[in-house]
């Protein structure tokens, strides 16, 4: 009998990605802050990472963690944009700020139709339950799009983010628009996952992605027990392994790891892209 | 053959783990492929007298009957009273295989000098040491946990002497950044790959900061962490196969005699 090797045995595990559609709803590449060009190696590794994982679509945004103004984040999403230009597996999300109301509604229609993106990515300038969010969330409702929210539940540590949106903000949120289409990001993004899944449990209109660093189990069993697998997409956001990983170790049927691979229920916005 | 260095039996009293008795965490492991643990109970951590959880895990080990190869740890406290005693127990009546110290949750200092001496002691007779920097992410840590990282605490100790097989898990990038400078020469130390990524963020070889590849070993923190995420971790790392069975069963393997 032939011995296998290491990487003979596990790529049979890896089936599960290469036989199934597989989205990717959390993933950056970054602008080159010295040229304001886009770093070509987070593009490189992008693409390597995703082809290495079967992923068949990526969905990518540019955020910027230092104060911006609207022709700051206008310049990212053009390189995001160039960004998808060159890969085709690549889907945009329009980066904005809410504290630019106008900027960043008429921004928001400039990546939809004339980018073909298929969503916005928010990052911690404000709390997702904010009234200065409100403009942009009923734009997004208006063109049927998903809003990518930056989240987390920090613990021991001050957070570095004083306006970083937690699982009850995002209940708020969806009290008062529950016909958004809400992802709050990585609830292995770093925090206490346990508190960012009960508090959006009775809130069926937001969703969570799965990426981040953070791989406890049961992470994603309890995630299933709460929401269901209609509700968790799979992402990355710079932890492939990770990512991978949480789905391939998680204790669920096989029919909810496929669903979150699909992200079955935010299937329908990759369309969007043919708009373009 | 897979030797996973890190994992716990055990209650966490800060939240439920998917899976607590060795029987348990072995049938995790056995199911990803790992064919070794390195074990140790949880529940020294917090025990006041913690070889009442090296005698918990002696039994638990004496019943099992699964498939995984069980090499236990003994939590030992070198401050508390008869821990000498309680150590060559473990070691010649329990049959351990080492030790695992844990100076973050028995509050003494990594520059202590009763766990520098007990470290050169390990040293003199040949016992593995493992010391774990962290359970969980400092940004999830319940309010009760150690508060921080060990990350520039754990070398005080392990600059103390060469003879200690150590071998240290969770360790950051950041920590083995440090950590390459103070120990790519001591031959002593292994370290874990379970927080590194080397996909989206570089070459795996770049990573390394110069400590040689056979000084890193694979740990998973199971039932902490799922396993298959350290075993991607492995998968994925731009090396050669050779290279990558050596990750998981290698140079820190034969010195433990297996």
């Amino acid at each position: 009998m032939t011995e296998t090797t290491f990487t003979q045995d596990y790529e049979k595990r890896l089936s599960l990605f290469k036989d199934n559609f597989v989205v990717n709803w959390h993933e950056h590449v970054w602008e080159d802050s010295q040229s304001g060009k886009l770093r070509e190696n987070s593009l490189d590794r992008l693409r390597k990472s995703a082809e290495a994982t079967c992923t068949d679509a990526v969905i990518c945004s540019i955020p910027l963690s230092k104060p911006c103004i609207p022709d700051d984040f206008s310049r990212v999403n053009r390189l995001q944009y160039e960004a998808c230009q060159r890969w085709d597996k690549l889907y945009g999300l329009a980066f904005i700020h809410v504290g630019y109301t106008k900027e960043a509604l008429y921004e928001i229609e400039k990546c939809v139709y004339d980018y073909g993106f298929v969503g916005i990515k928010l990052y911690h300038h404000y709390f997702i339950d904010d009234p200065q969010q409100f403009a942009v969330i009923e734009k997004c409702i208006e063109l049927d799009i998903p809003i990518l929210v930056h989240a987390g539940k920090s613990v021991q540590l001050r957070s570095t983010q004083p306006k970083l949106s937690a699982g009850h903000h995002f209940a708020n949120i969806a009290r008062l628009y529950p016909e958004a289409n809400i992802i709050m990001a990585h609830i292995g993004g770093g925090g206490d996952w346990q508190w960012q899944i009960k508090a959006i449990t009775d809130s069926p209109s937001i969703v969570t992605d799965i990426s981040g660093s953070v791989v406890d189990a049961p992470m994603i069993e309890d995630a299933i027990k709460r929401l269901g697998a209609r509700r968790i997409l799979f992402g990355t956001d710079g932890s492939y392994e990770a990512g991978v990983g949480k789905i391939l170790g998680a204790n669920i049927s096989e029919e909810d790891k496929k669903t979150i691979l699909e992200g079955t229920a935010y299937r329908r916005f990759l369309n969007r892209r043919a708009r373009k | 053959m897979i030797l996973d260095v890190s994992t716990y039996v055990g209650h966490w009293p800060f939240r439920p783990l998917h899976a607590t008795t060795l029987e348990q965490i072995a049938a995790i492991a056995e199911h990803a492929g790992v064919t070794h643990i390195i074990t140790s109970h949880l529940h020294g951590a917090f025990y006041q007298d913690c070889q009442k959880a090296n005698e918990e895990l002696y039994e638990e080990v004496k019943a099992y009957a699964g498939g995984v190869n069980v090499l236990p740890f003994a939590v030992i406290n070198p401050t508390y009273i008869g821990w000498e005693k309680d150590c060559n127990i473990c070691l010649e009546q329990f049959g351990f295989q080492g030790v695992e110290i844990m100076p973050h949750y028995h509050h003494y200092a990594w520059d202590d000098p009763t766990l520098v001496s007990f470290y050169a002691y390990c040293g003199e007779r040949n016992i593995p040491v493992r010391i774990n920097n962290s359970f969980e992410n400092t940004r999830q840590r319940n309010l009760h946990d150690y508060p921080l990282e060990c990350t520039s605490e754990i070398p005080k100790l392990l600059l103390t002497g060469k003879k200690t097989l150590t071998i240290v898990t969770q360790v950051i990038p950041a920590t083995i950044r440090n950590m390459g400078t103070l120990f790519g020469e001591h031959d002593h130390v292994y370290f874990d790959i379970s927080r590194i990524s080397f996909m989206t963020s570089g070459p795996f070889l770049s990573k390394l900061n110069g400590i040689p590849l056979q000084r890193y070993c694979f740990g998973s923190l199971n039932p902490f962490a799922y396993v298959e995420c350290a075993l991607n971790r492995v998968y994925y790392a731009e090396i050669t196969e050779h290279e990558k069975e050596g990750l998981l069963f290698g140079e820190l393997a034969a010195k433990l005699g297996l």
